[in-house]
């Protein structure tokens, strides 16, 4: 999770916006059960990152699971958004 | 006095097939009515399995100018509920109209919402089928039953999600012992096999791609089945007075709503309910020989349902066996507490526990007997029913084996 990529930095600050939770807590090491984002909260955030962003983000995938970290997230969300700029570009 | 209460009556309608004794063959063999989903296009999903019910005609049992006038969901709680009191046989004979009740799942039509919907919406249509109010509406099934089974007492639909069903019987239940009916029609239908609903489950992601695991440490999720149940209960000196088949004896009804989530699940409340049901039923948990698994094989439903048998029932859980028949004709939501019940009776009745199919490795989090795999003979006594429905609306039933 590299905070100084622009890309990652703006899914950072969309999530913080979502969940309500301060920048700085979102370490890549957090589980986000930790910061008090529930298995169905994360159901939502994922949905939203995908209307925002524009991507799919698969059922089967790394964050299909109780143990996902903030790194996580935020890493695999900003895969499918490189991914999805390497194909539109 | 409380009076005992006697299921009378069976029927069944699930992936495992059309009537009460291809459930009983299914359950004994052991058979996964899991399945490619044919009646809904899934080609835009990644989930493309269900468990349907199969060959099912709605002109074998509707006149057609009735069949516009009801959803899938109501045509199977009908024709369950015609199964369930051609099984009990003369039991209408000699009652009183307001002694006779039916109590059934809350479930909206959603093939008619889906389909009027899809009329309006997607295709300009200028109005939706003029009967899309009657055919949607979650009291329409407990309607029909009435009308087609000529019953005039009290009469009317529960709603808890994955325990309407279960809510239903257990009420039912209540009114028998109390001496308020003589006799009840109860259980659950739902089809929620429509475009728009396997699209809003994939949504929720907690569908399997690939099977119905309960218990199982690789379990990926549910399987979304559609079906009915429907049992007859009546006044147990009334069935012995007309020397009629009892199935079952239902002795005990526990209910317990979490107050905590909408769809992750409480442990200790589950438990509670499990032992309102014994308390309910005079049992000792050490008296129960089978449980009948809520079991969806999603990691925290399964985990949690493990932890909570294990808070009610402590060292005896190493000699209960607990299965999940959900492993063989799917959740079927509002419907499986009818279902498991009647699964439940049968396992009594005939002397077996059904199995917990697709079970391929042992999960710490879940340390039970799941009877994987195949069906065990085993003379049990008492078994539980147990229905843990999304939102935290826990029911659970307790059942004795009638011995005359």
């Amino acid at each position: 999770m590299q905070t100084d990529d622009p890309a990652v930095a703006e899914i950072v600050d969309f999530i913080s916006g979502e969940v309500g939770v301060d920048k700085s807590l979102l370490t890549p090491e957090t589980p986000v059960a930790e910061l008090g984002i529930s298995s169905l909260d994360l159901i939502e955030t994922i949905f939203k990152l995908e209307s925002r962003f524009g991507i799919e983000i698969p059922n089967d995938g790394p964050l299909n699971g109780n143990d996902v970290t903030v790194g996580t997230l935020v890493d695999h969300v900003a895969e499918l958004l490189a991914a999805q700029k390497g194909k539109t570009a | 006095m409380k009076s005992r209460v006697a299921i009378t009556g069976l029927g069944s309608l699930s992936a495992l097939g059309n009537d009460v004794s291809a459930h009983l063959e299914g359950l004994r063999a052991g058979t996964v009515g899991i399945g490619e989903t044919r009646g809904v296009d899934v080609s835009s999903m990644k989930t493309k399995i269900s468990a349907e019910v199969r060959g099912f005609v709605p002109e074998e049992h509707f006149e057609p100018r009735q069949l516009g006038l009801i959803d899938r969901t109501s045509q199977f709680a009908v024709v369950v509920a015609r199964q369930a009191l051609a099984d009990a046989g003369p039991v209408l004979e000699g009652v009183a109209r307001h002694r006779v009740g039916a109590i059934f799942a809350a479930s909206v039509g959603f093939h008619a919402v889906d389909d009027s919907y899809r009329k309006l919406y997607a295709e300009g249509a200028a109005r939706p089928h003029p009967f899309t109010v009657p055919r949607a509406m979650p009291s329409g099934q407990v309607s029909h039953v009435t009308m087609d089974l000529g019953i005039h007492g009290p009469a009317f639909s529960i709603a808890s999600a994955c325990s309407s069903a279960a809510h239903s019987i257990g009420t039912a239940f209540h009114m028998v012992r109390s001496g308020m009916l003589d006799v009840a029609v109860s259980g659950g239908a739902e089809s929620q096999l429509t475009y728009g609903m396997l699209k809003s489950w994939e949504a929720l992601r907690v569908l399997s791609p690939d099977g119905c695991r309960p218990f199982s440490k690789d379990r990926a999720g549910l399987v979304i089945g559609e079906g009915a149940g429907a049992v007859v209960l009546e006044n147990m000196d009334r069935a012995l007075a007309r020397g009629a088949t009892i199935h079952a004896e239902l002795v005990g009804f526990g209910m317990s709503a979490d107050g905590m989530d909408i769809t992750a699940p409480d442990m200790a409340s589950a438990a509670a309910s499990m032992r309102f049901a014994l308390e309910d039923a005079g049992l000792a948990p050490e008296a129960i020989d089978y449980v009948s698994a809520h079991g969806t094989a999603t990691v925290l439903n399964d985990k949690t349902e493990a932890g909570a048998l294990r808070l009610v029932f402590g060292d005896h859980l190493a000699r209960l066996p607990v299965s999940s028949s959900k492993s063989q004709y799917g959740h079927t939501m509002n419907a499986s507490g009818a279902l498991d019940c009647v699964t439940t009776v049968l396992a009594l009745r005939e002397g077996f526990l059904p199995p917990t199919m697709g079970f391929r490795e042992a999960d710490p989090d879940c340390d039970l007997d799941c009877v994987p795999n195949g069906a065990r003979v085993a003379a049990i006594e008492h078994a539980i029913s147990s229905s843990f429905a999304f939102g935290g609306l826990n029911a659970v039933l307790a059942l004795k084996r009638f011995g005359g």
